[in-house]
This record gives structure tokens, C-alpha cells and sequence, in this order.
């Protein structure tokens, strides 16, 4: 008895104590809120109630900071907020973060899943809330999110046929030879695409012998089939589904066969593939590689204007998306199982335009 | 020492015969017979490395004695398990009791029997309860909701008893312990195991107290050199007996030349340590060897850990060729001229699974290191096969570990160590102790070429004869202070004035 | 005079969680009103239930004196198993779709194996607890990748989800609902029995008398082993219940389910006052560290202090936690260091020698 009552006067003590401390605190951080807050009207007058958009990353490094970035550039132009979590590769730290995001009355919720199906628990939380939920580079698998963003990774894999066939076109006067085509993981949807754009376009050359190899996005398995197939039979080009997990196995692969030849060299093997990755503009400019079907990275933070549209009642529709001049136009909208999904176009990076800022792979 | 007729009419509780133990190079016990009765207090002394701890050991079951047998009750052991002790009833007492800290009183008491509710769960009123009652039976009073880390040193040791007891012990070694205790906790232990006695219990006290023998034991042995020198009642013997009987005169004495120069290398200024030590003031010269002696607790030990830095040194200024000495730490110490050669050589002095080599040069390894961090080898090699040579360590090589050799060589070897670091004071802690005469010789010999060699040694040793044979001074300290001073070469220099010091102390309390 | 200080100080050392789960729940209010909105109270043992679970299972471990460094890959194991069985080929599972009760069964099956080869390398291979423990890290982690072949298998049924991410009551509000998640009241039920197992039974007394003196312990009759291995059974089952918790909660299990919680475990159940030296602790103070170690997550995160700074701050409170340990363990050690000084007046020499 005596000592419950010690504890609960310590405690009541040490409350009394906190509460002096955290209420000068709590005065020290309004004033930076508020900071904050008038550099957003000025921006968006019109606007009575700043937006606040939640955006969850699944890491910080490399393009995924670029999309970061990109998505807070386009919001703060709208005078928006943006709450920034990283999830470091967890999702269920993810789903964590979702919920704080759903704690703090967000308008609307961006993401890059760090696991396409476990974020439909959150998107069915957040969609409870009301709240609308976007996610980017990646679509949900298994629930409906409002929008994802990505690459039209069908448009991809076409432009990076369109070079083949004019490098074949080129070097033997009609679209003839072989090409290696490494895929990613084809039980997803994006390795379908960009082997469905590639493939599709091909299909008008039929004496253009293509053979195919599963690599499951995994780096050594890219090396080991570049290996196998170059090393047996005489092969024209390579188009990769991946250049930032192939550009640099596949040169060494060819360099072990004593086929890694310069542009314009007797033998040069023509290399395309999808992501434009920074490795892969440099071995364009270094004259290794050739082609690269880049990624609007920066840009997949338009959805924002998507957000914007929704926040004020307006669904979107399918069809084409133009915009004069943007490196990602055109883009398409189509609906799907999984919701709607806005394909932003890629950009063919041939040796001429390899150096453009504009590209992720030079940020 | 003949045991008188009315103790024989006691059942003895406990007696062994014909004992011996010998270890790698020590012969621990040699033909021990050694009996304790019914309903008695039997004291045990002697001095460090006697042999009580190997005795305690093998009536605890731990050690397994080389011959002799062991009769408990009516049972007749050669070696006992210590499951079989337990049975046997022989509980182990330590000074500082292993006691689930954490846990109360009452969970120590009843731990593995915890009385249960209907629904099974402890039921915390009767734990309790019972570990009170339990207690009271003994005539003890505590807080059982307590934990045990808040009792103090007196109380653990009495909770300990009374936890073996309860256990169905019949007979408790005690081992030392009023170590830690003050006078008033002293006599609330002596008390608790007075009355147990009256009750029908036996004791084993091991004490270097010797006057606390006297006031709680009804017989004492002495052990020496893992020998029984005799078993006496406590009535029939006084404590110069008893120091004669331990301290012995069958020790080979050792003799050398004063090698003491006039210079003057170290000096202490009223240096004072609260509890220990007090107003302690000495001029050390050049090739001077000096003896510190007292008895156990009279804070010559904590002297000699203080100067070296393994213990707080409290206040006071000491001055080293002509520097104050401020080291705190161990390598700050060899560093400014001082080293030190502790008593637990296994514990302090050797990294025993360690090459002998390494042993050596450890506290010189930032003189040997050259290029960034590389020791050099070589260097190494050449300052260690000197040692070896020199203090004759018998050793096949440089590389064996330390363990491995005898407990003579291993003093070697912790004396190279010293001497690598070329100290201007050396202060040795028991140098003697745990090694036979031969290597004993040896070390004398050491000693003596240090001091020839302008090293001026501190001996904090209870080995009186061999402080006379190998002291240009000794100085006594009682209570901490120190009370008397015997120079090389006068009279007064004899092991009976010595000791009538050391004791002089303690008996004018 | 002196005695009612220092206990007074014991007091407060030994509730010194809840001080300061007062202090944060008081500052994180007081900053942000989205912080003390019913939901996100009711959430704060949702959001870490899994984590609640190792906590307590690293709990009863750590005051045996052992670690258990292996019960994240445990989680993630237990957590694919159910998944891989529950789940529609599509996706991702083995198409078996068996029923919830099964699944639970099976991950239980396979908790308990975890936790029975941990309790027999420890107690009978006499391995070091903590080298087996991150070796079996390793293995788990590894045995999921191997069973799930490194893809995520989601969409359960309902009941499974129940427990994990399921709603026990609504209560209609001015906007919305307040929703209480089952996972918070789970979370304190197991808690509480876990407090009575520790402190009402004979065999959560052993545990502690086996954490804080072995020695002693064993002196008094109790078999250390046994304690030990049941601890590391009752370790392996509450795996399986985070397991299922984390499963249920995102209604998938991904190949990294439950990877990286070692170390917020380690600090949930240090700031709860559970020693790692064994003996100390009680399992109200761990649910206390859980909490903390949730508020701290939830609020930083709510009042948007950088991701950046969340992490440090973590790194901040498992140091401070650590340090409350070292003086703890300071305090006995001190004890023992002592102990060893007065010692050497009675010939350690022989009592070396014994130990060799």
C-alpha cells in the first residue's frame, strides 16, 4: 500500500515535472509549423486548406530518392505538404507508416510498395479512412488503389525493338539476324510488358530469330544465359529487360567470350534494354552499349496532378494524355483490376541524346 | 596436542584419515588426519597455501584426495561426490555467500519449494509466512520480503547458514567468515552460530582471526605446509602458541648481504586510505629491501594493491626518483617505476593459457612496437631468452603457455614480467607463497640481485623468518598504522618480538 | 534515513519505464492532436503486437540468462509457413488452401521445433546461447527463403486475419468510427499471463532463481536445463503467435517478414527493465518498453520529424537503455569484484587449481 502510493506520487510528480518541460516544447514547435505553413499559400493562394499528401518510400537510395524528389517538386508546386517515411525494405514498417498516415488525416496517400501484395491490407485501411491511395513505379496485386503511376514498359520494350531492327537494318541491309532477349521475372506483370512491346514489334521481321532467356531480375543469371547463348551461336543484339541489373554482367560476359566490341568495331554486339539506368547511358557514351528505353523516373511525380483532380471530385478517364514538349508524353490511361493506371512514356537514349539531363540516369 | 577425554566421549560427526593431496609440483596435504564432534566449533588455521581450502575441498566432495578415507556417520568414503556431501550433510559456507541476489529473502529460503495456492500459483502470503517461521525456529529475525543484494555481509552469512540447515546439515563449514564484518555484526554471527550449537550443530570455522578462535571455537587444528601440526582445545593454548604453531621453525632460512645504497628512490608522505590505512610515511633507499607484516586486515594488503593502482589509494603524496607518482592504473605504474607482484598470481599475476613469452613482455609491448604497430620479434625474443636464462625458468620454450609450468617457474616468469620494465621499486605481495623451498631459494635469489641491482623491494609477507632472513627493515602495521620498526642487524630482530608486535596490536584493543 | 532514499531511488529505478511512457504519451498529446485521437491510441499495441510477442519470448529468455537473437527469422518462418498453406496459388502460396485453425496449428508445430532445437543445442550440446541463436537466425531466415521461393504469398482468409489486423468493436464517432483492433487487447491478455506465469508459478520463479545465481539455483534443487529448455519452448511459441499476428496484420507474408526486429526487440525488452544479465525484470516493465518503444515509432512519425531522425532517435533510447543495464549490472558487479579481493586472503591458490 505504502509503496503504491510512493510510486504514484512519483509518478504524479515526474507528470507535473514533464507537462512544465513539453509545454514550452510544444509552444517552440508551433511557430515552425506555422513557418511552414504561410511559404505554402503564397504558392497556392486559392487554396483555403493546404493539402496534405503522405508519401511512403521503401528506400532512399538511388532512383528511389529521384522519385521521392520528383513527387514532392510537383506537389509543392500545388502549394501542397508533403510527410515523408521511409520504410528501409519492411513492409511492415510500411504498413505502420501507412497508418500514421491515416493518423494524421492526410488527403491522399503516395506510395512505391515494398511489397505489391501486403500493401492491400493499407490501401483497404487508408480507403476505409477515405483516403485516396496512389501508388508509384509499382501497381498493387490483389486490390484497386485510385491510380498508379508507371513506366510504359510496353512502349519500352517497342522502342528498344525500333533500334534493333535499325541497327540489323543497317548492318546486313534487311532486318535479319539473332537477338537475345533476357526477361525479368515473368511471373510480373512489368517483364510481360516489356516482352510483349519487344516482341510484338519483332513479330513484322520473321527473319529475325529471337531466343529468350528467364533471368529473374537476378544478375548472375543474366551473366550465366549471356554466356550460354552468345557463346554457342552467333548472336546480332542483346535486348535486356533490365539495364541497371545487366548492362555491367553482360559486358563482362561478353568481354570472357572475346565478343565485347566497340560501336562501329567488326563484331560489336548492339546492346538495348529498359530502365536507363546510370550504367547503362555510360556505357552508351563509352560506346559499349547502344540503346536504352529510359524511365520517366522525375516525372511519375505528375500524379500529383491526378490528385488534385480526385481531391476535387473529378475521376479520371481512359485514353491518351498529351503534354507538348514533356519527356513523358504520351502516356495512357487504362483501368485495370487494380485501378486505373497512367503509363508515362519512356525515352528512347540512342548515343545522341545520351548525355540530356533530363534522363534519371545522369541526376 | 592430545585430545582430552571428554571430547572422546562425543561421537565424532565428521573424521578423516591419512589424507594426501598433491597437485602438478605442490604437495597440498600429506597424511591429514582430521576429526570433528558432535555439537562442536573445531577452528582451522593456518596460514595461506596450508592446505585448509584443498582439506575443505575434499570434504565438500570437489577434490578427490590421492589416499586416506573419509568417514561420515557410520560411512566410510575414499572419495566423496559432492552430491554425496550434500547428502552426507557437510555444508559449505563461503564468505561471500552465492545467494540469488535479485530474489527475496523468503524466495532464497523456500527456492524449489514454493508453497502453491489451489490453482497452483504461488501463493506469496504463505512464502512468506513460512520463510518467517522458518527463520523464527532458528531464532532469527529478517525481512523475508527483502531482497537478499540489501541484506548485509553478516546477514547473508546467517541466512546462509540457516538455509543449510534447513537443508538438513549437519555439519557447516565456515569460511571466513567475519572478513567483512564489523565488531557489532561479528557478534550477532557468533551468537546465531553459538546457539546453534547449543542445539546440536557442528562448525568447521576457517579464520585467520586468530583471537576469534579463541572466543567462538571449542577446538583449533593447525595446518601447515599441508601438514596437521596438532589439534588442541582452545582452553589449553594461547594465541603465541597457536602463531608458533602455524608460523613453524623448520623453514630454511635464506641470508644475504645489505645491498642498500644511500640514495633515496621512493618516499611516502602520509598516505591515508579511510578504513585501511593511516598516516603511513617511509623513505625507501636505493638496493633496500623492506618487509611489510601484520596481521590479516590490518591494511598492508590494501597498502601494497593501493601504491600499485588495483585499488583506490586515498590521499597522501608519494614521490618516485624524485617524481610524484600519480599512476592510478596498473600500466601507469610500470610505467613510472613501479612494479607490482600480486599475491593471486593465477588471478592478476599470469595470463596462464598465454605463452610464457607473452607473459614476460606484456606491460613492455609499446617499447618493443616498431612500424605503426608491429611488434618487433626479434627484440622480443632477444629481452625474454635473457629472463629465462637468468632466472633459470625451467620452461621447453618461449611458446608454452604459462599454466603449463610449475608454481615456482610461474613466480619466474610474473618476476621477469617485473623486472622487463626495469622498476625502481618493486613491491612483492606473498612472493613465496604456493611454491616449495627450492624454487622459495630461488626467488630469494632474485630478489637479491633486483636489490643489488639498485631496485628497492617492498615484501608484504606473513612469512616472518624469511622477512628476517631477506629484510634490511621490517616494519609492523596494526589497525593500519604502522606501529613498529625492526632494522637488520639489531637485537630486536627475532621472529618472538615480531610476532609479540603483529599481536601487541590486536590485544591492546 | 539513508535506507528510505535509497529505496525510494530502487522505486523509482524499477518503474522508471512507465515514468517514462507517461512522459512521452504526455509530450507526443500535447505536440500533435492526430497523436491522442482514440484510433491512434488504440493502435499504438496494434501497430506493434508482432514485436510484442518476441518481446516476451526474448523476456523469459533473458531472465534465465540467455538471448534468443533467432526469433525475427522465427516470426518470419512461422509467418511463411501459414501463408505458403493458407494461400491461393496465385498468390503465391501453395495452392493447398487449407483452413485458418490448420495453419495455425502447423506454424505453432513449427515454433515450438524452432524452440525445442534452441533449448537442446543450448542445454544439452552445451552450445554458447548466443552463437546458436544468431546461427539459427540465419537458418530460418534462410529456410524462408527456400520455402517461399523469395516471393510474397498474401491474401488469407478472414479468421486468420482476425487476430492480426481485425477490428473487436466500433464505436461510432462525430467522424467515423473508433475501432478498437483486436491485436491491442491480444497483446495485453498475453501479457498479463505471462506476468502470473513469472510471478505466481514455481516455474517462473525457477526461471528468475535460475537467471540470477545458476550456482545457487542449482544448489537448491531446481534443474536449470529444463527451465531453460521450457523457456525456450514457451520463446518458440510466442514466434509462432507473432507469426501470425504479423501475417494477419498485412495479410501477407513476405520473404522478410519480421526481418531486422532483433534489435528493437533487444531494446523493447532492455528499456522494459529486463537485465542482460539475467535474474531482473518483470514482464509488466517489458510491456512497458514495448510501449515505449511503439510511442517513440508512432509519435516521431506523427509530429514528422525526418525518417532520418527517427532512426537516430531509436539509436539514442537503445543506448540510454544499455547504460541502465551497465548500471545495473555495474552495481553487482562492483559486488562480485569485492567479493574476489576479500577472497584472496584464504589460499586461492587451491581454489585455482580446483577450477582447472
Amino acid at each position: 500500500m505504502k509503496k503504491s502510493l510512493t510510486i504514484l506520487s512519483v509518478i504524479a510528480i515526474a507528470a507535473m515535472l514533464l507537462v512544465a518541460c513539453a509545454a514550452p516544447a510544444a509552444e517552440e514547435a508551433a511557430p515552425a509549423a506555422e513557418e511552414a505553413a504561410p511559404v505554402a499559400e503564397e504558392a497556392a493562394p486559392a487554396e483555403a486548406e493546404a493539402v496534405l499528401v503522405g508519401y511512403g518510400a521503401p528506400e532512399l537510395s538511388g532512383a528511389q530518392g529521384q522519385i521521392m524528389q520528383g513527387l514532392i517538386d510537383h506537389a509543392e508546386a500545388k502549394g501542397w505538404e508533403v510527410v515523408t517515411t521511409n520504410a528501409d525494405f519492411d513492409a511492415e514498417a510500411q504498413a505502420n507508416q501507412m497508418d500514421d498516415f491515416i493518423s494524421q488525416g492526410v488527403n491522399a496517400i503516395v506510395t512505391v510498395p515494398v511489397d505489391s501484395q501486403a500493401i492491400c491490407a493499407s490501401v483497404a485501411k487508408a480507403q476505409a479512412a477515405g483516403i485516396a491511395f496512389y501508388t508509384i513505379d509499382r501497381a498493387p496485386i490483389g486490390c484497386a488503389v485510385d491510380m498508379t503511376v508507371q513506366s510504359d514498359n510496353y512502349l519500352a520494350g517497342k522502342q528498344s525493338a525500333e533500334a534493333v531492327v535499325a541497327f540489323l537494318t543497317e548492318k546486313y541491309g534487311e532486318a535479319k539476324g539473332t537477338v537475345l532477349e533476357l526477361q525479368g521475372d515473368l511471373g510480373q506483370n512489368v517483364a510481360q510488358l516489356r516482352g510483349g512491346g519487344f516482341n510484338d514489334y519483332m513479330a513484322d521481321y520473321p527473319n529475325v530469330t529471337i531466343i529468350s532467356k528467364p533471368t529473374e531480375w537476378d544478375a548472375a543469371k543474366f551473366s550465366s544465359a549471356t554466356l550460354d547463348v552468345a557463346g554457342t551461336t552467333d548472336i546480332d543484339a542483346i535486348y535486356m529487360h533490365s539495364d541497371s541489373v545487366g548492362t555491367t554482367v553482360v559486358l563482362a560476359a561478353l568481354e570472357q567470350l572475346g565478343k565485347k566490341f566497340q560501336r562501329g568495331e567488326e563484331g560489336h554486339v548492339f546492346l538495348a534494354g529498359v530502365d536507363g539506368s546510370p550504367d547503362a547511358l555510360q556505357a552508351i557514351r563509352d560506346g559499349w552499349s547502344d540503346q536504352a528505353s529510359s524511365q520517366p523516373i522525375p516525372d511519375f511525380g505528375i500524379i500529383a496532378d491526378w490528385i488534385e483532380k480526385k481531391l476535387a471530385g473529378e475521376e479520371p478517364t481512359e485514353g491518351e494524355v498529351v503534354q507538348e514538349g514533356a519527356l513523358w508524353s504520351p502516356a495512357t490511361i487504362v483501368l485495370t483490376d487494380n485501378g486505373y493506371q497512367l503509363n508515362l512514356a519512356t525515352t528512347s537514349v540512342s548515343p545522341d541524346n545520351a548525355d540530356s539531363t533530363a534522363l534519371w540516369g545522369n541526376n | 596436542m592430545n585430545t582430552t577425554e571428554k571430547v572422546m566421549e562425543k561421537t565424532p560427526i565428521l573424521s578423516v584419515e591419512g589424507v594426501s593431496k598433491a597437485f602438478p609440483g605442490v604437495q597440498a596435504l600429506t597424511s591429514v588426519d582430521f576429526c570433528v564432534m558432535e555439537g562442536e566449533i573445531h577452528g582451522l588455521v593456518g596460514k595461506n597455501g596450508a592446505g585448509k581450502s584443498t582439506l575443505m575441498a575434499i570434504l565438500m566432495g570437489i577434490l578427490e584426495p590421492n589416499e586416506g578415507t573419509i568417514i561420515v556417520g557410520d560411512q566410510q568414503f575414499h572419495a566423496m561426490s559432492p552430491k554425496e556431501a550434500i547428502e552426507k550433510g557437510i555444508a559449505y559456507v563461503p564468505q561471500h555467500v552465492a545467494m540469488m541476489d535479485s530474489l527475496t529473502v523468503a524466495e532464497n529460503i523456500l527456492a524449489g519449494e514454493l508453497p502453491k495456492t489451489k490453482m497452483g500459483l504461488v501463493d506469496w502470503k504463505r512464502v512468506n509466512s513460512e520463510a518467517m517461521e522458518r527463520l523464527g525456529r532458528l531464532g532469527l529475525e529478517m525481512d523475508v520480503t527483502k531482497k537478499v543484494e540489501g541484506l548485509g555481509v553478516a546477514e547473508q552469512t546467517m541466512l546462509a547458514i540457516a538455509k543449510a540447515l534447513f537443508g538438513n546439515a549437519k555439519l557447516i563449514i565456515l569460511d571466513e567468515p567475519t572478513a567483512s564484518l564489523s565488531r557489532k555484526d561479528i557478534n550477532r554471527l557468533f551468537s546465531f552460530v553459538k546457539s546453534l550449537k547449543d542445539k546440536g550443530g557442528s562448525f568447521i570455522y576457517i579464520s585467520h582471526h586468530l583471537e576469534e578462535v579463541f572466543e567462538i571455537c571449542d577446538r583449533v587444528t593447525v595446518l601447515r605446509d599441508g601438514h596437521i601440526v596438532g589439534t588442541a582445545e582452545v582452553a589449553q593454548i594461547d594465541v603465541p602458541k597457536l602463531i608458533v604453531m602455524m608460523v613453524g621453525e623448520d623453514v630454511e632460512d635464506y641470508t644475504r648481504e645489505s645491498t642498500c645504497q644511500d640514495e633515496v628512490v621512493m618516499e611516502l608522505n602520509g598516505l591515508e586510505r579511510r578504513g585501511f590505512y593511516e598516516d603511513i610515511s617511509l623513505k625507501l633507499r636505493k638496493g633496500e629491501i623492506v618487509g611489510l607484516t601484520g596481521l590479516q586486515g590490518c591494511g598492508v594488503e590494501q597498502l601494497g594493491k593501493g601504491l600499485f593502482g588495483l585499488e583506490p589509494r586515498g590521499i597522501g603524496e608519494i614521490v618516485i626518483d624524485n617524481e610524484e607518482f600519480t599512476a592510478d592504473k596498473p600500466i601507469d605504474s610500470f610505467n613510472q617505476g613501479l612494479a607490482y607482484l600480486p599475491q593471486d598470481r593465477y588471478r592478476y599475476g599470469l595470463v596462464g593459457l598465454r605463452s610464457v613469452r607473452e607473459n614476460v613482455t606484456y606491460p613492455i609491448l609499446n617499447k618493443l612496437i616498431r612500424l605503426v604497430n608491429l611488434i618487433n620479434r626479434r627484440e622480443e625474443k632477444v629481452i625474454v631468452d635473457k629472463f629465462i636464462s637468468e632466472l633459470d625458468i625451467k620452461t621447453p620454450s618461449q611458446e608454452q603457455p604459462a599454466r603449463l609450468l610449475s608454481g615456482g617457474n610461474q613466480q619466474k616468469v610474473v618476476f621477469a614480467k617485473l623486472a622487463s620494465t626495469k622498476p625502481s621499486v618493486l613491491v612483492l605481495h606473498e612472493p613465496t607463497q604456493g611454491v616449495d623451498v627450492r624454487a622459495k631459494m630461488d626467488i630469494f635469489r632474485i630478489i637479491d640481485d633486483m636489490a643489488a641491482q639498485g631496485v628497492a623491494v617492498i615484501i608484504i609477507s606473513t612469512e616472518i623468518r624469511e622477512l628476517i632472513g631477506v629484510c634490511d627493515r621490517i616494519m609492523v602495521m596494526n589497525d593500519g598504522r604502522m606501529t613498529d620498526e625492526f632494522k637488520k642487524g639489531e637485537k630486536d630482530m627475532t621472529p618472538e618480538k615480531i610476532l609479540a608486535a603483529i599481536e601487541g596490536g590486536k590485544n591492546n584493543e | 534515513m539513508k535506507k528510505n532514499t535509497s529505496k525510494l531511488l530502487d522505486v523509482i529505478f524499477e518503474n522508471l519505464i512507465w515514468l517514462l511512457v507517461a512522459a512521452s504519451l504526455i509530450i507526443f498529446s500535447s505536440l500533435s492532436s492526430s497523436f491522442r485521437a482514440p484510433n491512434n491510441m488504440a493502435g499504438l499495441l496494434y501497430r506493434s503486437a508482432a514485436l510484442g510477442l518476441l518481446v516476451l519470448g526474448q523476456s523469459f529468455t533473458m531472465i534465465t540468462g540467455n538471448f534468443d537473437l533467432s526469433s525475427e527469422s522465427g516470426l518470419g518462418l512461422t509467418a511463411m509457413v501459414a501463408a505458403l498453406a493458407l494461400a491461393s496459388a496465385d498468390n503465391g502460396g501453395l495452392g493447398w488452401e487449407v483452413s485458418p485453425f490448420v495453419a495455425i496449428v502447423l506454424m505453432i508445430g513449427v515454433g515450438l521445433l524452432i524452440g525445442l532445437i534452441n533449448g537442446f543445442l543450448i542445454t544439452r550440446l552445451k552450445m554458447n546461447n548466443l552463437i546458436v541463436t544468431i546461427a539459427m537466425q540465419m537458418i530460418l531466415r534462410g529456410m524462408v527463403y527456400i520455402i517461399s521461393p523469395g516471393s510474397t504469398a498474401s491474401f488469407f482468409p478472414k479468421a486468420f486475419d482476425w487476430l492480426g489486423g481485425g477490428t473487436l468493436f466500433k464505436i461510432p464517432l462525430e467522424k467515423g468510427f473508433f475501432s478498437f483492433p483486436v491485436a491491442t487487447l491480444f497483446v495485453i491478455i498475453v501479457f498479463i499471463i505471462a506476468h502470473i506465469i513469472t510471478r505466481y508459478t514455481q516455474f517462473g520463479r525457477n526461471m528468475y532463481a535460475v537467471g540470477s545465481n545458476l550456482t545457487a539455483a542449482k544448489d537448491a534443487g531446481i534443474d536449470s536445463d529444463r527451465i531453460v529448455r521450457i523457456v525456450y519452448l514457451i520463446d518458440g511459441f510466442c514466434m509462432a503467435l507473432a507469426g501470425w499476428l504479423a501475417a494477419g496484420r498485412i495479410d501477407s507474408a513476405t520473404p522478410r517478414t519480421g526481418a531486422g526486429l532483433t534489435f528493437p526487440v533487444q531494446a523493447a525488452a532492455v528499456i522494459g527493465g529486463i537485465s542482460m544479465a539475467g535474474g531482473r525484470g518483470n514482464m509488466i516493465g517489458a510491456l512497458g518498453g514495448l510501449m515505449l518503444w511503439s510511442i517513440l515509432d508512432n509519435g516521431l512519425s506523427i509530429i514528422r520529424v525526418s525518417p532520418f531522425w527517427i532512426e537516430t532517435s531509436r539509436g539514442l533510447i537503445l543506448l540510454f537503455a544499455v547504460f541502465l543495464d551497465a548500471v545495473k549490472v555495474r552495481q553487482m558487479h562492483q559486488r562480485s569484484l569485492i567479493d574476489i579481493l576479500m577472497q584472496s586472503t584464504i589460499g586461492l591458490k587451491d581454489k585455482t587449481i580446483v577450477k582447472k
